[in-house]
Formats: structure tokens, C-alpha cells, sequence
């Protein structure tokens, strides 16, 4: 992916820093944890998507079991991964970070299932006529189910899905590389393609959109027959196209779906489908029975960062909501099978693991060091551990950080990886910035005004467009620190802004006091 | 298993840094200079060494009293750069002292004065050429023939003055054709542009877009299109000038413009200018516009269009808000209004102009051939020829004089004739404006031709070479006097009997 970047700027020009290898960044399966491996699980304590802890120290526990219930709007359920006991509840003051609290266990290596503890699944075979959109939306908070990445990172489920019909119009399924090094992206879409269709069928239906933008890697042609099959297969079996078990890849004419989108034959076919089986229904309607799209796009997208979740919804027109195909593959996973979010797949690359890429779906809670220590870092000191991959990875201080949600990726670099022997030198104005940026701002302009500290003039130049993509320092020949200094300007700008809407609101609500006293 | 290092992303980097670009340019620039050599021999390398000697003597002294620590500077790359390119813009003959102040003036009033690396706004190696071109213009026109050595014009020199046979591209490829050190051989500078193309050292949309407007200009105008591709410092301006990264636009659809507009400007000098190569002043004008250029085609966020359009805006108002159209329609309106104040100046002053002219004319002309004369007193009526009645102290007439055009060799020459119809001879004339060729036909303004025609009798058959001595080999010129002399007397002595 290094050289891939490196060759769609300046193609002669080979990748300096770690080669990720060989590996095909997408092979890979669930990681078992032997025993007596700690996993911590962290939570917020309080704000909008606080859990409530519902074990004890020294409580033992079943893999799938719930440690933590939601609390908030925006929360999202804490369940073990494994089997074993809980050795530690730490809260703020007691080990635990400010608002936070952080469940540590212990695995006894059996992986014993709660089966009874377990939901009901919604639906087993994917069917979702008979599923109403409010319990598409309780049974992803329960599942403990966020934004897992592509677009829709941190996101609640939960709270995006409940009551939200008719305020987005287009599902934009991003199932594109969001970063450099192992591609959980192309994982889910090429070995769990049928949890990703119903995932997209259950979003559809909770937010009672009509048209579906599917936009998918262009070099990623497996992945995207996988998921033309999965998805046919899916509005079959919600008795939308023809008879059951027809071959996607048929005879179907080529050409523009009825609105006059681009489909390949199978959108063409799909649209077919969805005309024949609408009704003049209207969101009522819509809430309970079959799922009907109007059109559906498929999008080949050009590689990071073109692909990057953020920058694909500008591409989109009306309203659209995004979500990556990992989050929509374990909301598919949750709906087919009652089980609630305990894994995530994650991309693991770097020296330490023998410089390849892979996929692991690794236990949410598993140390970032022991997982590249299972990925084969054993005997290795890693220099720089990041969670995410080399273009927007951060470098991890924390020796207790775990795999959460939103690690999408791992890299563990070689002590001799991380060095950077080049100073920063002057800006020479070559514009490889302006090239490379693909949400077309001004790198440079804006870097200008953060070294100011001019935050106001940083948004007015587009600040807030930017996605970290890491293309312009990339690209840099003077190794400025271009993406580190934007970010610094959009915490700063975050930071001002907070306090310009805690300002306002105590200031709205003291002249309600005053107001009151009036009267 | 505390991890030791934390570095800010991304963490890996394309590996092209300015050093490789530098030193890559240094490298392609080896190609011209092995060329320029191999043509021009040792005078090539004392120019070039001269040109790079002056630029990196004046860097490190500029670093030194910056407190920069100088074989840093030096290693930058940018002050040889600036030295070699300098070099291969002068024509091997000239002296080595101009050579080296050049390189001198480039760094340090084009890139030192600045602030240094990536801080200068005009590309230096074309300060310190036009600095030379401006200071030392009799010196740098001066061509060597590639083959003989001797002095020869250079290609576009022979374009310029019309010559009948101007060199064909092979000549100009392979150094036939005498230039600048590093524009003879156009081959070896289109080899080493390709090479930095294909290694992505430089964009390629100002080389094309420079050579795109030099091709347009000279095949709209009919001149030659190879000539003026190959020819003089077209490549050069392309691939090193035009696509430095310090002093040309940001973005890329500035910076096609950026290479069109010097094109185009390059050619106005060239076909109308003053000087042979219009390159170095379009770089220099275009380097200056740069900003202008930024600031107006940056590029518009992704999806920042679409909530625009979105608004209510009339197809017009967004037309008229395209960033080129905005850039045209501010060029056209700075051009248009100092245009039009040019023009409001001309009309303003032409008449004082005449006026004061035609009282240099009566002053000198008059004066000249009416030495006695008080004043002239215009006669009405003469037809072809101003005629003034010449007054002596005491109001007497005492002749007339005329000011007269002849159509001469190189165009019309004015002169002042004085007439003494009494005497029926000439009190003399004086030759007031001509554009004869210089050395021959100029000579009609030196006394030993037209002192002959005081006290020459109107009667005179006014023949040259019979009763007029004409300049030796400027037979147009000594008969359009002669001629236009003698109707000059047969008019005054109409004039004169009309008068009386």
C-alpha cells in the first residue's frame, strides 16, 4: 500500500520506511487467546454514552456474557470475549482514566460460551421483513455495536438508527482502505459477505433510505463479486428479486438503472427487481416489510486515499449516511446470530510482525502487545507501536492500550523503522501537497496559519475538510510537518469552540433567569 | 514492553526530498553542459565556471553574514542550479567578469535578498541574466559560430532580421547554429527535460504549456515553429526555468498557465520586442504574476462546489465567479485601463508634442538656412510643403523657407530649405530627421553634403553626380534630397510670387 501511495504521486519513486511485505493484507481468523491473557475493556463512565458496570472483582464470567450496560443514548453494551474472571473494575481515581471506567479480565483459555444468556437473533436467515426499525436500532445498543471505521467512526448505533427515518436519503456503504497496512476493509467484504448484505438491508430499513451507494476499491475485484452475490442473495431472501439461488452474473442488460445511475448488469437487475416488487408505500409502510431501493450505485473507487469514508461522502449526492462495511458486517453478524460484539478484525503489519500484512479478528480488550506478539513479534522490542496504519496511525504511550472498537489497524515498528533522519527545511513551493490532497485544500496555507496560531483563519481556509489522510506530509520533500500542524490547529480550533458553546449556553440560560425574574 | 518512540503520522514518507531534486536537476543540467562544451570548447568552461564560481561565492557570503553554516548552504544545490542554468544562458564569448557578476547578482539580489532557499519570488539565475542583458547590451548579443568560432548571428538574430535562410531544425538539434551556451545543442536539452520528466522531478504542464505558446505564436504570426522551439532559450526556459517549483504557481492548472502565458510573452518579444530572446523577461514577468495566479485558481475543497451550486445563483453569477475567467477578466481590465490611459495621454499631449516639434524645427531648420531671419510668418495656401515667409530685424522679407519630406532609402527624410527668390538661389539646407542606413546614407545629415547646396542657384539642373555630389554608395538617399530640394526651390518661388 506504501508503494501504492508513493506511485500514485511520484511513480519512480519507491516508499522510504517499513515495506509491507507481502502479505495480502487480508487473510486471516479469529484469534484465540490462550490462557490466562489479561484483556482490559474500557467504557465511559458519564456524558451521553456512559455504561453501567454490571460485574465484580473476581466475578467469573462466560465468553459473550455482558460486563456493562448502557447507561446513555450513546452508549454501547461491554461484553467478554472470552471465559474466565474479572480481575479488576477500575473507575476514575483507582487506576482508570477520567471518565472512564476500565474492565480488566483474565481468560481461562476455554472460551465458553454464555448460549443461554444470548438474544434471540432479529433474524437467522437474513430475512428482515418481519423487523421493525426500532429493534434494528435497541438490538445494535445491546450488541454493543458503535462505528467501527470508514466513515462513521465512534458513531452509536443505537442512537443513528432510532427514529432517524426520512433524514437521510442514500446509504453509502464505504468498503474502501482507510489507511495503509492489513485491510479488515476487503476482509469482511470477501469472508463475511453475507453478514455486510443483511447489515446494509437492517441500515436501509432503520433509516428508510432508498438509494444505496456501494463504493468498493477498485483493484479489489474478489471483494466486489462477493459482495454483488451477497447482496443479490439478500434482497432475494427478502423477496425482492426472482427465484431464490438465480446467478447474480446472468444474462441481465447493461446500461443505467432507472434514475439514470451507472449500475453494472447486476445493479441493473437489482433495480429491476426493486421495481417490480414496489408499492406506492410511503414511510409508514416502509417500516415494517421488504426492503426497496430505488437505485443502486456501485462506485470503484481509486485507492487511499481516495477511498477514506469522510472524503466519499462529498462525492455523494442528496443525503446521504455512511458506514463502513466492517461496522455494517458485525451489525450483520448481530442480526443473523443474537451474539454481540466481542471482535473486531484488525490489520496487522509492521517489522515486528515480519514486515507482511494480515487480518486478525482479535478480541476487543486484547493489549495492542500481546497482539503483535501473537502475530508472531515474539522476541522483538517493538520501536513504536500505532494504532492504525503508517499514514494515520497514532503512536500508542499507554502500555495497557487495547484493541477497542475503532482499531481498524496495528503496526508495530522495528526500532530501526522508526527513526526519521531528515530535519524540516523551507518550503519550496513545488504544490506536491496541492497535488496530493484529495479533499483540495491548501496544505500549505493552512500550515501557514497554524504555525501562527491563527485557528479563526485555519477554518476559513477549509481546516475543517481535511480527513488526516497524512498525503501531504507524505509527499513533502522538505519533511515539513504538515499534517501534524493541522492537526494541532483542529484540536486547538475544537477546543475553542467548546468553550464558544459552553459560553453561549450559560449565557442563554442566565437570560432565561433573567427573563423569569422579569415576569 | 514499553514501546520507546512516538512520532506524529503519517510515518512514512515518498522519499523524494529536496536534495534528490536538486541534486537530480544538477545531474539533468550535466547533459546542456557537456554539450555547451563539446561545442564552444574551453571559452564554454571558463563562462560556465565563471557563472557558478560568482553564484556560489555570493550564496556562501550571504550565508556567512547570515550565520548560516555556509558548506550546508552550499550543499543545498540551489546556488549551483542557479550558477549552471546562468551559464548556459550567455553566449561563450563574453567575458568571464560578466559572467561571474552575474552568478554574483542572481543569488544575491534574487535569492539572497529574499530570504534564501524557497523565500525568492523571482527565478535568479533570470535576475542575473536580465541584470547583464540590461547593463551589458553590446556585449551580449554577441554569438559564437559553433563550427569556425568566429563572430556569427545567432538563430534568432537571423529570424529577426528576416535573413533569407534562417537554420533548420537538425542544425538547431545538433548545434549547428551559433546561441547561448546551452541552447546551441537543443538536442541535449530535450533529452535532459525528458529525463526529468520521466523521473517526476518536475510537473509537466508548464514545459508544455511554454512550448505550447511559443509553437502557437510563431505559427500564427508564420515565422518559423521549429526555429522558434529549439531556438534561443525555449528548452531551457521549458524544462529548468518555467518548471523551478520555488517561483512558479502552486497548483497545477496554474501552472499550465503560468507556461502558456510565458510562451506567448516570450514570442511578443521576440517578434516585436527590442531584444533577440523575449524568454528571460516573460520567466521574470510571469515569476512576478505568480501570486496573482495562486491566489485566484486555488483549488475549491472537495464538495464545496456542490453546496455552491446548490444556492440560488444564476448560471451567470457562477460563470463570472470561475477562477480563469476572473483571472482574464482582471488582466484584461488592468491591461484595457492602462491602455486607455496610455492612449488619453497620447491625445492629451500629441498636439503639445507637434507643437513643440515644429518650433525645434523653425528654431533649428529654419534658423540654419536663415541666419539673419527675425521671424517666420507661415505662408497660407502652399499645398505640399510648409512654406514660412522669413523676416529679417527690420520686417524686410528675405526669403522663404520650407520644411520638406523625401521619401529616403529607410523612409521619409525632413528637411529645411531656405530660398532667396531675389537671387534665385538657395540660402542652404538642413537635413532634420532621416532613418538612412547608418554610415552610408546617414552621411546626407554630415555638412560635407549639404553645405554644398548654399548659394546653388534654382536654375541648377540638380543632377547627382553631375552638379550635386552624392554620398558615395547611398544613390536613393543623395537623390531623394536632390529632388526633393528642387521642387523645394520651384515651390518657394511660387510661394514667393503669391506672397508679393
Amino acid at each position: 500500500m506504501a508503494f501504492q501511495v508513493a506511485r500514485r504521486f511520484w511513480p519512480s519513486e519507491g516508499a522510504q520506511g517499513p515495506s509491507p511485505g507481502s502479505g495480502d493484507g487480508c487473510s486471516g481468523g479469529r484469534l484465540t487467546v490462550p490462557q490466562s491473557t489479561v484483556l482490559l475493556l474500557e467504557g465511559p463512565s458519564e456524558g451521553e454514552a456512559a455504561v453501567r458496570v454490571q460485574v465484580k472483582k473476581g466475578q467469573a464470567v462466560l465468553a459473550g456474557q455482558r460486563l456493562a450496560e448502557p447507561a446513555g443514548p450513546d452508549a454501547a453494551a461491554l461484553h467478554s470475549p472470552v471465559s474466565g474472571k474479572v480481575l479488576e473494575v477500575r473507575s476514575e481515581g483507582e487506576g482508570g482514566r477520567a471518565g472512564f471506567v476500565r474492565i480488566v479480565l483474565e481468560s481461562d483459555g476455554e472460551g465458553r460460551e454464555a448460549a443461554d444468556e444470548l438474544p434471540r437473533p432479529l433474524a437467522s436467515d437474513g430475512d428482515l421483513s418481519g423487523v421493525s426499525p426500532e429493534q434494528i436500532a435497541e438490538a445494535a445498543a445491546q450488541a454493543g455495536l458503535a462505528g467501527m471505521g470508514g466513515g462513521d467512526e465512534g458513531i452509536a448505533l443505537g442512537r443513528l438508527f432510532g427514529g432517524r427515518i426520512g433524514q437521510f436519503d442514500t446509504l453509502l456503504v464505504v468498503g474502501c482502505p482507510q489507511d495503509v497496512g492489513g485491510l479488515p476493509e476487503r476482509f469482511v467484504m470477501e469472508q463475511h459477505p453475507a453478514e455486510v448484505a443483511t447489515g446494509i438491508l437492517a441500515t436501509a430499513k432503520a433509516l428508510g433510505v432508498r438509494r444505496l451507494v456501494i463504493a468498493i476499491d477498485k483493484g479489489w475485484t474478489a471483494a466486489r463479486k462477493q459482495m454483488e452475490s451477497a447482496l443479490f442473495a439478500a434482497l432475494t431472501r427478502n423477496g425482492l428479486a426472482g427465484p431464490a439461488g438465480s446467478r447474480p452474473h446472468g444474462a441481465a442488460p447493461n446500461g443505467a438503472g432507472p434514475n439514470g445511475t451507472r449500475s453494472n448488469a447486476t445493479g441493473t437487475r437489482l433495480n429491476e427487481a426493486t421495481r417490480t416488487g414496489a408499492s406506492p408505500d410511503g414511510t409508514a409502510a416502509a417500516k415494517r416489510g421488504p426492503v426497496r431501493f430505488e437505485s443502486i450505485r456501485w462506485l470503484a473507487v481509486d485507492g487511499y486515499p481516495q477511498g477514506i469514508g469522510a472524503l466519499l461522502i462529498r462525492r455523494v449526492s442528496g443525503r446521504p449516511a455512511a458506514l463502513g462495511v466492517v461496522t455494517l458486517a458485525a451489525l450483520g453478524s448481530v442480526i443473523r446470530t443474537g451474539r454481540p460484539v466481542t471482535h473486531r478484525p484488525v490489520g496487522v503489519s509492521g517489522g515486528c510482525v515480519g514486515g507482511g500484512c494480515r487480518v486478525v479478528e482479535a478480541p476487543l480488550g486484547l493489549p495492542l502487545v500481546e497482539l503483535l506478539r501473537v502475530c508472531g513479534a515474539q522476541g522483538v522490542q517493538p520501536g513504536e507501536i500505532l494504532r492504525g496504519g503508517l499514514m494515520r496511525g497514532h503512536a500508542v504511550t499507554d502500555p495497557e492500550a487495547a484493541v477497542s472498537l475503532l482499531t481498524e489497524r496495528v503496526t508495530g515498528l522495528l526500532p530501526e523503522q522508526v527513526e526519521r533522519p531528515f530535519e524540516p527545511s523551507p518550503c519550496i513551493r513545488c504544490g506536491r501537497c496541492v497535488d496530493a490532497c484529495p479533499a483540495g485544500l491548501l496544505p500549505t496555507e493552512l500550515v501557514r496559519h497554524a504555525e501562527r496560531s491563527r485557528w479563526e483563519e485555519a477554518a476559513a481556509a477549509g481546516l475543517d475538510a481535511c480527513v488526516e489522510c497524512g498525503c501531504c506530509s507524505f509527499v513533502c520533500p522538505s519533511h515539513r510537518p504538515l499534517s501534524p500542524w493541522i492537526r494541532v490547529a483542529k484540536a486547538h480550533l475544537a477546543a475553542k469552540r467548546r468553550e464558544q458553546a459552553a459560553l453561549d449556553h450559560g449565557a442563554a440560560a442566565a437570560t432565561r433567569e433573567l427573563e423569569g425574574v422579569a415576569s | 514492553m514499553a514501546a520507546v518512540a512516538v512520532h506524529p503520522a503519517p510515518h512514512i514518507h515518498s522519499g523524494v526530498t529536496v536534495q534528490r531534486l536538486t541534486y537530480s536537476t544538477l545531474g539533468a543540467l550535466a547533459i546542456p553542459v557537456a554539450a555547451g562544451v563539446a561545442v564552444y570548447g574551453a571559452q564554454a568552461v571558463a563562462v560556465l565556471a565563471a557563472a557558478l564560481g560568482g553564484a556560489l561565492a555570493a550564496e556562501a557570503l550571504c550565508a556567512a553574514a547570515r550565520g548560516w553554516r555556509v558548506e550546508e548552504t552550499l550543499a543545498q544545490g540551489g546556488a549551483a542550479i542557479t550558477g549552471l542554468l546562468l551559464g548556459l544562458c550567455l553566449s561563450p564569448g563574453i567575458p568571464i567578469w560578466m559572467a561571474a557578476l552575474g552568478g554574483a547578482v542572481g543569488i544575491a539580489l534574487g535569492k539572497q535578498a529574499f530570504g534564501g532557499l524557497g523565500s525568492n519570488v523571482f527565478n535568479p539565475a533570470m535576475v542575473g541574466l536580465v541584470f547583464l542583458l540590461t547593463s551589458f547590451p553590446n556585449h551580449m548579443g554577441l554569438w559564437m559560430d559553433p563550427a569556425a568560432g568566429g563572430q556569427a548571428s545567432s538563430a534568432l538574430q537571423l529570424a529577426k532580421e528576416g535573413a533569407a535562410s534562417v537554420p533548420s531544425a537538425v542544425a538547431l538539434l545538433t548545434g549547428q547554429a551559433a546561441g547561448p551556451i546551452g541552447g546551441t545543442v537543443a538536442l541535449a536539452v530535450l533529452l535532459a527535460g525528458l529525463l526529468l520528466l520521466s523521473a517526476r522531478v518536475i510537473d509537466w504542464r508548464a514545459p508544455v504549456g511554454l512550448l505550447a505558446g511559443v509553437a502557437i505564436l510563431s505559427w500564427a504570426t508564420g515565422r518559423s515553429v521549429s526555429l522558434h522551439l529549439l531556438g534561443g532559450l525555449t528548452l531551457i526556459g521549458a524544462f529548468f526555468l518555467a518548471a523551478d517549483p520555488v517561483t512558479t504557481p502552486l497548483y497545477s492548472r496554474g501552472r499550465f498557465l503560468f507556461g502558456l502565458s510565458a510562451g506567448l510573452l516570450a514570442m511578443v518579444t521576440r517578434l516585436w520586442g527590442g531584444f533577440e530572446d523575449g524568454v528571460p523577461f516573460a520567466i521574470l514577468l510571469m515569476n512576478g504574476i505568480t501570486p496573482l495566479i495562486n491566489r485566484s485558481l486555488r483549488p475549491r475543497p472537495l464538495g464545496a462546489g456542490r453546496r455552491a451550486a446548490a444556492g440560488a445563483e444564476t448560471p451567470a453569477a457562477r460563470w463570472l465567479r470561475t477562477p480563469e475567467l476572473r483571472v482574464a477578466a482582471v488582466l484584461t481590465l488592468v491591461a484595457a485601463l492602462s491602455g486607455g490611459l496610455l492612449a488619453a495621454f497620447y491625445q492629451v499631449t500629441a498636439p503639445m508634442i507637434a507643437r513643440q516639434q515644429e518650433m525645434q524645427e523653425l528654431e533649428v531648420g529654419l534658423k540654419g538656412v536663415f541666419a539673419k531671419a527675425a521671424s517666420f510668418q507661415p505662408i497660407e495656401g502652399t499645398s505640399e510643403a510648409r512654406a514660412f515667409l522669413a523676416r529679417g530685424a527690420s520686417g524686410a522679407p528675405l526669403g522663404v523657407g520650407l520644411i520638406v519630406e523625401a521619401e529616403g532609402f529607410g523612409g521619409p527624410i525632413r528637411l529645411a530649405v531656405g530660398v532667396d527668390p531675389q537671387a534665385r538661389t538657395l540660402t542652404g539646407i538642413r537635413v532634420l530627421k532621416h532613418s538612412e542606413t547608418p554610415g552610408l546614407g546617414a552621411r546626407i545629415e554630415e555638412p560635407a553634403f549639404w553645405s554644398q547646396f548654399t548659394g546653388k542657384s534654382v536654375d541648377d539642373p540638380f543632377v547627382v553626380d553631375a552638379d550635386v555630389d552624392g554620398v558615395s554608395g547611398a544613390t536613393v538617399s543623395s537623390w531623394a534630397v536632390t529632388e526633393a530640394v528642387m521642387n523645394a526651390a520651384q515651390q518657394a518661388m511660387e510661394a514667393w510670387g503669391s506672397a508679393q
